[in-house]
Protein backbone atom coordinates (compact mmCIF):
# COMPACT_ATOMS: atom_id res chain seq x y z
CA UNK A 1 0.00 0.00 0.00
CA UNK A 2 1.36 3.47 -1.16
CA UNK A 3 1.14 6.04 2.04
CA UNK A 4 -1.31 8.68 0.81
CA UNK A 5 -5.04 7.19 0.78
CA UNK A 6 -6.21 6.74 -2.70
CA UNK A 7 -9.10 6.43 -4.95
CA UNK A 8 -6.96 5.31 -7.85
CA UNK A 9 -9.25 3.08 -10.18
CA UNK A 10 -7.74 -0.53 -9.94
CA UNK A 11 -8.66 -3.58 -11.97
CA UNK A 12 -9.96 -4.62 -8.72
CA UNK A 13 -12.75 -1.82 -8.90
CA UNK A 14 -14.15 -3.98 -12.18
CA UNK A 15 -14.45 -6.92 -10.84
CA UNK A 16 -18.06 -7.59 -12.05
CA UNK A 17 -16.35 -7.18 -15.53
CA UNK A 18 -14.21 -10.50 -14.41
CA UNK A 19 -17.85 -12.13 -14.59
CA UNK A 20 -16.83 -12.20 -18.51
CA UNK A 21 -14.16 -14.83 -17.28
CA UNK A 22 -14.32 -18.60 -18.30
CA UNK A 23 -13.45 -19.72 -14.91
CA UNK A 24 -15.62 -22.55 -13.00
CA UNK A 25 -15.97 -21.26 -9.33
CA UNK A 26 -15.49 -24.95 -7.21
CA UNK A 27 -13.21 -25.82 -4.23
CA UNK A 28 -11.05 -28.70 -5.67
CA UNK A 29 -7.18 -29.71 -5.14
CA UNK A 30 -6.69 -28.05 -8.72
CA UNK A 31 -8.49 -24.94 -7.57
CA UNK A 32 -6.55 -24.22 -4.75
CA UNK A 33 -3.32 -25.28 -6.68
CA UNK A 34 -1.14 -21.61 -7.23
CA UNK A 35 -1.83 -20.34 -10.85
CA UNK A 36 2.09 -20.18 -11.35
CA UNK A 37 2.51 -23.61 -10.54
CA UNK A 38 -0.38 -24.80 -12.56
CA UNK A 39 0.94 -22.54 -15.66
CA UNK A 40 4.31 -23.99 -15.45
CA UNK A 41 3.02 -27.65 -15.56
CA UNK A 42 1.40 -26.67 -18.91
CA UNK A 43 4.20 -25.29 -20.28
CA UNK A 44 6.95 -27.83 -19.54
CA UNK A 45 3.58 -30.87 -20.70
CA UNK A 46 3.47 -28.82 -23.84
CA UNK A 47 7.30 -28.77 -24.75
CA UNK A 48 7.55 -32.42 -23.55
CA UNK A 49 4.75 -33.70 -26.16
CA UNK A 50 5.83 -31.68 -28.21
CA UNK A 51 9.71 -33.24 -27.90
CA UNK A 52 8.13 -36.64 -27.53
CA UNK A 53 7.77 -38.77 -30.80
CA UNK A 54 4.39 -41.63 -30.69
CA UNK A 55 0.97 -41.67 -30.56
CA UNK A 56 1.12 -43.29 -26.97
CA UNK A 57 2.48 -40.54 -24.87
CA UNK A 58 -0.22 -38.32 -26.13
CA UNK A 59 -2.46 -40.74 -25.29
CA UNK A 60 -1.23 -40.98 -22.04
CA UNK A 61 -1.43 -37.50 -21.10
CA UNK A 62 -4.76 -37.31 -22.64
CA UNK A 63 -5.47 -40.26 -20.28
CA UNK A 64 -4.13 -38.34 -17.02
CA UNK A 65 -5.71 -35.18 -17.98
CA UNK A 66 -8.66 -36.80 -18.13
CA UNK A 67 -8.48 -38.18 -14.73
CA UNK A 68 -7.07 -34.72 -13.13
CA UNK A 69 -10.33 -32.86 -14.73
CA UNK A 70 -12.60 -36.22 -12.97
CA UNK A 71 -10.66 -35.53 -9.18
CA UNK A 72 -10.80 -31.75 -9.81
CA UNK A 73 -14.48 -31.50 -10.16
CA UNK A 74 -14.67 -30.33 -13.16
CA UNK A 75 -18.49 -30.87 -14.86
CA UNK A 76 -17.61 -34.20 -16.83
CA UNK A 77 -20.18 -32.94 -19.27
CA UNK A 78 -18.19 -29.59 -20.31
CA UNK A 79 -14.77 -32.10 -20.12
CA UNK A 80 -16.38 -34.28 -22.91
CA UNK A 81 -17.90 -31.27 -24.71
CA UNK A 82 -14.53 -29.35 -24.37
CA UNK A 83 -12.32 -32.71 -25.63
CA UNK A 84 -14.76 -33.30 -28.64
CA UNK A 85 -15.10 -29.56 -29.53
CA UNK A 86 -10.56 -29.46 -29.46
CA UNK A 87 -10.68 -33.25 -31.43
CA UNK A 88 -13.29 -32.14 -34.36
CA UNK A 89 -11.57 -28.46 -34.64
CA UNK A 90 -8.03 -30.58 -35.19
CA UNK A 91 -9.75 -32.93 -37.39
CA UNK A 92 -10.37 -29.94 -40.07
CA UNK A 93 -6.47 -29.33 -39.73
CA UNK A 94 -5.59 -32.89 -40.00
CA UNK A 95 -7.44 -33.99 -43.06
CA UNK A 96 -4.79 -32.02 -44.80
CA UNK A 97 -1.89 -33.66 -42.06
CA UNK A 98 -3.03 -36.92 -43.19
CA UNK A 99 -2.46 -36.01 -47.19
CA UNK A 100 1.20 -34.17 -46.15
CA UNK A 101 2.50 -36.44 -43.63
CA UNK A 102 0.39 -39.84 -43.18
CA UNK A 103 -1.91 -41.05 -40.71
CA UNK A 104 0.44 -42.11 -38.23
CA UNK A 105 1.63 -38.93 -37.82
CA UNK A 106 -2.39 -36.83 -38.08
CA UNK A 107 -3.34 -39.50 -35.16
CA UNK A 108 0.12 -38.27 -32.87
CA UNK A 109 -0.74 -34.67 -33.50
CA UNK A 110 -4.70 -34.51 -32.92
CA UNK A 111 -3.84 -36.90 -29.79
CA UNK A 112 -0.73 -34.68 -29.00
CA UNK A 113 -2.74 -31.60 -29.51
CA UNK A 114 -6.22 -32.15 -27.84
CA UNK A 115 -3.90 -33.37 -24.47
CA UNK A 116 -1.58 -30.31 -24.09
CA UNK A 117 -5.27 -27.95 -24.89
CA UNK A 118 -7.51 -29.38 -22.37
CA UNK A 119 -4.73 -29.77 -20.27
CA UNK A 120 -4.12 -25.70 -20.53
CA UNK A 121 -8.49 -25.63 -20.34
CA UNK A 122 -8.28 -26.71 -17.12
CA UNK A 123 -5.59 -24.28 -15.56
CA UNK A 124 -7.94 -21.27 -16.91
CA UNK A 125 -11.01 -22.91 -15.77
CA UNK A 126 -9.75 -23.36 -12.03
CA UNK A 127 -8.21 -20.58 -11.69
CA UNK A 128 -9.45 -16.86 -11.20
CA UNK A 129 -8.71 -14.39 -13.65
CA UNK A 130 -7.56 -12.56 -10.93
CA UNK A 131 -5.20 -15.18 -9.61
CA UNK A 132 -3.30 -15.28 -13.53
CA UNK A 133 -3.36 -11.65 -13.16
CA UNK A 134 -1.49 -11.14 -10.22
CA UNK A 135 0.95 -13.67 -11.45
CA UNK A 136 1.61 -12.20 -14.48
CA UNK A 137 2.28 -9.03 -12.40
CA UNK A 138 4.72 -11.00 -10.17
CA UNK A 139 6.14 -12.09 -13.06
CA UNK A 140 6.99 -7.79 -13.85
CA UNK A 141 8.42 -7.65 -10.47
CA UNK A 142 12.35 -7.94 -11.99
CA UNK A 143 11.93 -4.80 -14.23
CA UNK A 144 9.73 -3.05 -12.71
CA UNK A 145 11.08 -2.42 -8.82
CA UNK A 146 9.19 0.51 -8.36
CA UNK A 147 5.62 -1.11 -9.05
CA UNK A 148 4.87 2.31 -11.85
CA UNK A 149 4.83 -0.91 -14.43
CA UNK A 150 2.58 -2.72 -12.33
CA UNK A 151 0.00 -0.05 -11.55
CA UNK A 152 -0.35 0.40 -15.22
CA UNK A 153 -0.42 -2.50 -16.57
CA UNK A 154 -3.68 -3.06 -14.00
CA UNK A 155 -5.38 -0.05 -14.81
CA UNK A 156 -4.98 -0.74 -18.59
CA UNK A 157 -6.26 -4.37 -17.39
CA UNK A 158 -9.36 -2.75 -16.00
CA UNK A 159 -9.60 -0.24 -18.95
CA UNK A 160 -9.60 -2.99 -21.71
CA UNK A 161 -12.49 -5.05 -19.87
CA UNK A 162 -14.61 -1.14 -19.57
CA UNK A 163 -13.49 0.00 -23.20
CA UNK A 164 -15.09 -3.18 -24.96
CA UNK A 165 -19.04 -2.56 -24.16
CA UNK A 166 -18.20 0.93 -24.95
CA UNK A 167 -16.70 0.13 -28.11
CA UNK A 168 -19.63 -2.27 -28.77
CA UNK A 169 -22.02 0.60 -28.35
CA UNK A 170 -19.62 2.71 -30.90
CA UNK A 171 -19.98 -0.20 -33.26
CA UNK A 172 -23.43 0.58 -33.26
CA UNK A 173 -23.98 3.49 -34.06
CA UNK A 174 -21.83 3.31 -36.43
CA UNK A 175 -24.06 0.41 -38.09
CA UNK A 176 -27.23 2.49 -37.55
CA UNK A 177 -25.60 5.68 -39.41
CA UNK A 178 -24.95 3.67 -41.92
CA UNK A 179 -27.98 1.79 -42.34
CA UNK A 180 -29.59 5.23 -42.28
CA UNK A 181 -27.54 6.44 -45.46
CA UNK A 182 -28.79 3.29 -47.34
CA UNK A 183 -25.30 1.53 -47.11
CA UNK A 184 -25.65 -1.04 -44.60
CA UNK A 185 -23.63 -3.10 -46.73
CA UNK A 186 -20.98 -1.51 -47.02
CA UNK A 187 -17.96 -2.40 -45.19
CA UNK A 188 -15.81 0.59 -45.21
CA UNK A 189 -19.16 3.14 -44.45
CA UNK A 190 -19.40 0.99 -41.08
CA UNK A 191 -15.48 0.58 -40.50
CA UNK A 192 -14.09 3.72 -40.95
CA UNK A 193 -17.05 6.35 -38.90
CA UNK A 194 -16.18 2.95 -36.03
CA UNK A 195 -12.10 3.53 -36.36
CA UNK A 196 -12.65 7.62 -35.99
CA UNK A 197 -15.19 6.91 -32.89
CA UNK A 198 -12.73 4.63 -31.26
CA UNK A 199 -10.05 6.78 -31.64
CA UNK A 200 -12.53 9.89 -30.47
CA UNK A 201 -13.34 7.80 -27.68
CA UNK A 202 -9.66 7.13 -26.88
CA UNK A 203 -9.09 10.66 -26.60
CA UNK A 204 -11.77 11.82 -24.30
CA UNK A 205 -10.84 8.79 -21.63
CA UNK A 206 -7.18 10.68 -21.90
CA UNK A 207 -8.44 13.48 -21.43
CA UNK A 208 -10.54 12.25 -17.92
CA UNK A 209 -7.26 9.94 -16.90
CA UNK A 210 -5.34 13.96 -17.00
CA UNK A 211 -7.73 15.50 -15.06
CA UNK A 212 -7.67 13.32 -12.26
CA UNK A 213 -4.28 12.62 -12.84
CA UNK A 214 -4.23 8.88 -12.57
CA UNK A 215 -1.00 8.21 -14.23
CA UNK A 216 1.38 11.01 -12.22
CA UNK A 217 0.77 8.97 -8.87
CA UNK A 218 3.55 7.68 -6.66
CA UNK A 219 4.72 3.69 -7.12
CA UNK A 220 3.19 0.33 -6.29
CA UNK A 221 0.09 0.25 -4.40
CA UNK A 222 -1.59 -3.00 -6.21
CA UNK B 1 -13.10 41.64 -67.39
CA UNK B 2 -12.66 40.64 -63.70
CA UNK B 3 -14.40 38.14 -62.16
CA UNK B 4 -16.29 39.14 -58.73
CA UNK B 5 -14.62 36.21 -56.81
CA UNK B 6 -11.19 35.12 -56.37
CA UNK B 7 -10.80 31.50 -57.59
CA UNK B 8 -9.21 29.71 -54.69
CA UNK B 9 -6.14 27.51 -56.56
CA UNK B 10 -5.19 25.86 -52.69
CA UNK B 11 -8.49 23.75 -52.63
CA UNK B 12 -6.48 21.50 -55.58
CA UNK B 13 -3.87 21.07 -52.89
CA UNK B 14 -6.32 18.51 -51.20
CA UNK B 15 -7.47 16.40 -54.40
CA UNK B 16 -5.29 13.48 -53.08
CA UNK B 17 -5.73 13.68 -49.68
CA UNK B 18 -2.26 13.39 -48.74
CA UNK B 19 -1.04 16.99 -48.27
CA UNK B 20 -2.55 17.02 -44.78
CA UNK B 21 -1.25 13.79 -42.98
CA UNK B 22 2.45 15.07 -41.96
CA UNK B 23 2.71 18.33 -40.63
CA UNK B 24 -0.66 19.30 -38.92
CA UNK B 25 -1.65 22.84 -38.55
CA UNK B 26 -3.16 22.76 -35.69
CA UNK B 27 -1.29 24.26 -33.10
CA UNK B 28 -0.62 21.69 -30.42
CA UNK B 29 -1.75 22.47 -27.10
CA UNK B 30 -2.04 19.74 -24.93
CA UNK B 31 -0.01 19.34 -21.75
CA UNK B 32 2.42 16.80 -21.37
CA UNK B 33 0.69 15.22 -19.00
CA UNK B 34 -2.13 15.50 -21.10
CA UNK B 35 -0.46 13.62 -24.09
CA UNK B 36 0.77 11.03 -21.94
CA UNK B 37 -2.57 10.23 -20.98
CA UNK B 38 -3.95 10.36 -24.23
CA UNK B 39 -1.48 8.11 -25.33
CA UNK B 40 -1.73 5.51 -22.55
CA UNK B 41 -5.48 5.56 -23.25
CA UNK B 42 -5.18 5.11 -27.22
CA UNK B 43 -3.17 1.60 -26.59
CA UNK B 44 -6.00 0.64 -24.16
CA UNK B 45 -8.57 1.64 -26.63
CA UNK B 46 -7.09 -0.25 -29.47
CA UNK B 47 -6.59 -3.13 -27.21
CA UNK B 48 -10.55 -3.29 -26.59
CA UNK B 49 -10.65 -2.64 -30.28
CA UNK B 50 -9.07 -5.51 -31.38
CA UNK B 51 -10.56 -7.39 -29.02
CA UNK B 52 -13.95 -6.98 -30.82
CA UNK B 53 -12.25 -7.60 -33.80
CA UNK B 54 -11.83 -10.98 -32.84
CA UNK B 55 -15.26 -11.15 -30.76
CA UNK B 56 -17.06 -10.13 -33.97
CA UNK B 57 -16.40 -12.48 -36.40
CA UNK B 58 -15.04 -15.58 -35.91
CA UNK B 59 -16.15 -18.50 -38.05
CA UNK B 60 -13.69 -21.45 -38.20
CA UNK B 61 -11.10 -21.13 -41.49
CA UNK B 62 -9.39 -23.71 -43.21
CA UNK B 63 -6.65 -25.57 -41.58
CA UNK B 64 -8.66 -25.79 -38.11
CA UNK B 65 -7.45 -21.87 -37.54
CA UNK B 66 -10.12 -19.39 -37.02
CA UNK B 67 -10.32 -16.44 -39.68
CA UNK B 68 -11.10 -13.41 -37.55
CA UNK B 69 -11.08 -9.58 -38.31
CA UNK B 70 -8.40 -9.70 -35.54
CA UNK B 71 -5.46 -9.50 -37.88
CA UNK B 72 -7.31 -6.20 -39.09
CA UNK B 73 -7.62 -4.72 -35.67
CA UNK B 74 -3.94 -5.31 -35.29
CA UNK B 75 -2.60 -4.01 -38.52
CA UNK B 76 -4.90 -0.52 -37.60
CA UNK B 77 -3.46 -0.46 -34.22
CA UNK B 78 -0.34 -0.29 -35.39
CA UNK B 79 -0.64 2.26 -38.40
CA UNK B 80 -2.56 4.63 -36.48
CA UNK B 81 -0.58 4.46 -33.61
CA UNK B 82 2.65 3.86 -34.81
CA UNK B 83 5.41 1.26 -34.10
CA UNK B 84 5.64 1.36 -30.32
CA UNK B 85 1.65 2.36 -28.79
CA UNK B 86 0.78 -0.40 -31.69
CA UNK B 87 2.48 -3.30 -30.46
CA UNK B 88 1.82 -2.23 -26.59
CA UNK B 89 -2.22 -2.49 -27.90
CA UNK B 90 -1.55 -6.29 -29.24
CA UNK B 91 0.53 -7.15 -26.15
CA UNK B 92 -2.07 -6.14 -23.78
CA UNK B 93 -4.81 -7.66 -25.73
CA UNK B 94 -2.53 -10.92 -25.94
CA UNK B 95 -2.14 -10.43 -21.95
CA UNK B 96 -5.57 -9.60 -21.25
CA UNK B 97 -6.89 -12.88 -23.47
CA UNK B 98 -4.36 -15.23 -21.91
CA UNK B 99 -5.30 -14.43 -18.44
CA UNK B 100 -8.55 -16.10 -19.21
CA UNK B 101 -11.47 -13.07 -20.22
CA UNK B 102 -12.61 -14.89 -23.61
CA UNK B 103 -11.45 -12.44 -26.43
CA UNK B 104 -9.30 -14.63 -28.83
CA UNK B 105 -10.71 -16.13 -32.22
CA UNK B 106 -14.00 -17.72 -31.53
CA UNK B 107 -14.27 -16.95 -28.05
CA UNK B 108 -11.68 -18.60 -26.44
CA UNK B 109 -9.62 -17.44 -23.48
CA UNK B 110 -6.49 -18.65 -21.76
CA UNK B 111 -3.18 -20.14 -22.29
CA UNK B 112 -4.77 -22.85 -24.08
CA UNK B 113 -4.69 -21.02 -27.20
CA UNK B 114 -0.56 -21.04 -26.37
CA UNK B 115 -0.57 -25.36 -27.13
CA UNK B 116 -2.77 -25.06 -30.30
CA UNK B 117 -1.37 -24.68 -33.55
CA UNK B 118 -1.99 -20.95 -34.29
CA UNK B 119 -0.13 -19.93 -30.99
CA UNK B 120 2.55 -18.36 -33.54
CA UNK B 121 0.27 -16.24 -35.21
CA UNK B 122 -0.92 -14.44 -32.24
CA UNK B 123 2.22 -13.82 -30.37
CA UNK B 124 3.51 -12.12 -33.79
CA UNK B 125 0.44 -9.54 -33.58
CA UNK B 126 2.87 -7.16 -31.94
CA UNK B 127 5.38 -7.99 -34.34
CA UNK B 128 2.63 -7.31 -36.85
CA UNK B 129 1.41 -3.88 -35.48
CA UNK B 130 5.56 -2.66 -35.35
CA UNK B 131 6.42 -3.17 -38.80
CA UNK B 132 3.38 -2.08 -39.92
CA UNK B 133 3.52 0.99 -37.84
CA UNK B 134 7.20 1.52 -38.39
CA UNK B 135 6.94 1.62 -42.21
CA UNK B 136 3.65 4.03 -42.56
CA UNK B 137 5.45 6.20 -39.58
CA UNK B 138 8.77 6.24 -41.56
CA UNK B 139 6.88 7.32 -45.05
CA UNK B 140 4.86 9.89 -43.31
CA UNK B 141 8.25 11.00 -41.41
CA UNK B 142 9.88 11.30 -44.78
CA UNK B 143 6.74 13.39 -46.07
CA UNK B 144 6.93 10.87 -49.21
CA UNK B 145 4.60 10.64 -52.32
CA UNK B 146 2.65 7.91 -53.17
CA UNK B 147 1.09 7.30 -49.27
CA UNK B 148 -1.35 5.89 -49.80
CA UNK B 149 0.77 3.01 -51.61
CA UNK B 150 3.01 2.83 -48.65
CA UNK B 151 -0.15 2.44 -46.30
CA UNK B 152 -0.69 -0.70 -48.45
CA UNK B 153 2.69 -2.01 -48.30
CA UNK B 154 3.21 -1.56 -44.88
CA UNK B 155 0.12 -3.45 -44.15
CA UNK B 156 1.11 -6.28 -46.39
CA UNK B 157 4.37 -6.15 -44.24
CA UNK B 158 2.81 -6.55 -41.40
CA UNK B 159 0.59 -9.52 -42.62
CA UNK B 160 3.81 -10.87 -43.25
CA UNK B 161 5.37 -10.15 -40.32
CA UNK B 162 2.88 -12.61 -38.10
CA UNK B 163 3.23 -15.22 -41.04
CA UNK B 164 7.02 -15.14 -39.91
CA UNK B 165 5.75 -15.91 -36.43
CA UNK B 166 2.90 -18.12 -37.63
CA UNK B 167 3.89 -20.47 -40.06
CA UNK B 168 7.46 -21.76 -38.06
CA UNK B 169 5.21 -22.78 -35.20
CA UNK B 170 2.19 -24.72 -37.37
CA UNK B 171 5.16 -26.54 -39.27
CA UNK B 172 6.01 -27.68 -35.48
CA UNK B 173 2.95 -28.49 -33.47
CA UNK B 174 0.38 -29.89 -36.88
CA UNK B 175 3.25 -30.72 -39.44
CA UNK B 176 6.33 -32.49 -37.53
CA UNK B 177 8.58 -29.36 -38.60
CA UNK B 178 7.60 -29.30 -42.08
CA UNK B 179 7.85 -25.86 -43.19
CA UNK B 180 6.87 -26.48 -46.93
CA UNK B 181 3.86 -28.10 -45.03
CA UNK B 182 2.15 -25.75 -42.94
CA UNK B 183 3.45 -22.69 -46.09
CA UNK B 184 1.00 -24.80 -48.11
CA UNK B 185 -1.57 -24.62 -45.14
CA UNK B 186 -0.93 -20.90 -45.00
CA UNK B 187 -2.49 -20.22 -48.68
CA UNK B 188 -5.80 -20.83 -46.96
CA UNK B 189 -5.68 -17.38 -45.43
CA UNK B 190 -3.94 -15.21 -47.71
CA UNK B 191 -6.94 -14.21 -49.96
CA UNK B 192 -8.76 -12.98 -46.68
CA UNK B 193 -5.69 -11.19 -45.03
CA UNK B 194 -5.11 -9.30 -47.98
CA UNK B 195 -9.20 -8.10 -48.15
CA UNK B 196 -8.30 -7.12 -44.21
CA UNK B 197 -4.78 -5.84 -44.71
CA UNK B 198 -6.59 -3.61 -47.88
CA UNK B 199 -9.00 -2.06 -45.41
CA UNK B 200 -6.84 -1.49 -42.51
CA UNK B 201 -4.63 0.76 -44.79
CA UNK B 202 -7.75 3.04 -46.44
CA UNK B 203 -9.23 3.32 -42.57
CA UNK B 204 -5.50 4.09 -41.23
CA UNK B 205 -5.25 7.25 -43.87
CA UNK B 206 -8.92 8.43 -43.29
CA UNK B 207 -7.91 8.54 -39.39
CA UNK B 208 -4.72 9.66 -39.40
CA UNK B 209 -6.55 12.80 -41.97
CA UNK B 210 -9.42 12.91 -39.25
CA UNK B 211 -7.07 13.76 -36.28
CA UNK B 212 -3.51 14.85 -37.54
CA UNK B 213 -1.82 15.16 -33.86
CA UNK B 214 -2.18 11.45 -33.32
CA UNK B 215 1.47 10.70 -34.55
CA UNK B 216 2.71 13.24 -32.03
CA UNK B 217 4.04 11.85 -28.66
Amino acid sequence: MSSRPTNKPTWRSHRFLWTLSTYLPANSWLHRLPAGAKMATVFVVTVLIALLRGWQFGAMTLAAVVIIAVTAAVPFRQLVSQVLRTMLFLLLLGAFVVWRAGVGYAVEMVLDLTAAITLAWLVTITTRTDDIFDTMQRALRPIDRSGRLANKVALGFAMVLRTIPALAEVTADARDAAAARGMSRDARALLTPMAIRTVAHAHTVGEALAARGVLDGPGRDV
Amino acid sequence: MSTPYTVRDDQSENVTGESDITEPLVADHRSPATIRATNFALITTFSAFIALCSILAAPIGPGGVPITLATFGVLLSGLILGPWRGATAAVLYIAVGLAGVPIFAGGKAGIAVLAGPSAGYLLAYPIGALVAGAWLAWAVRRNLRLRTLHAALAAAAGSLAIYAGGIPVMAIRAFDGNLLDAWLANWAFVPFDAIKAAAAAAIALAVLRAFPLISRR
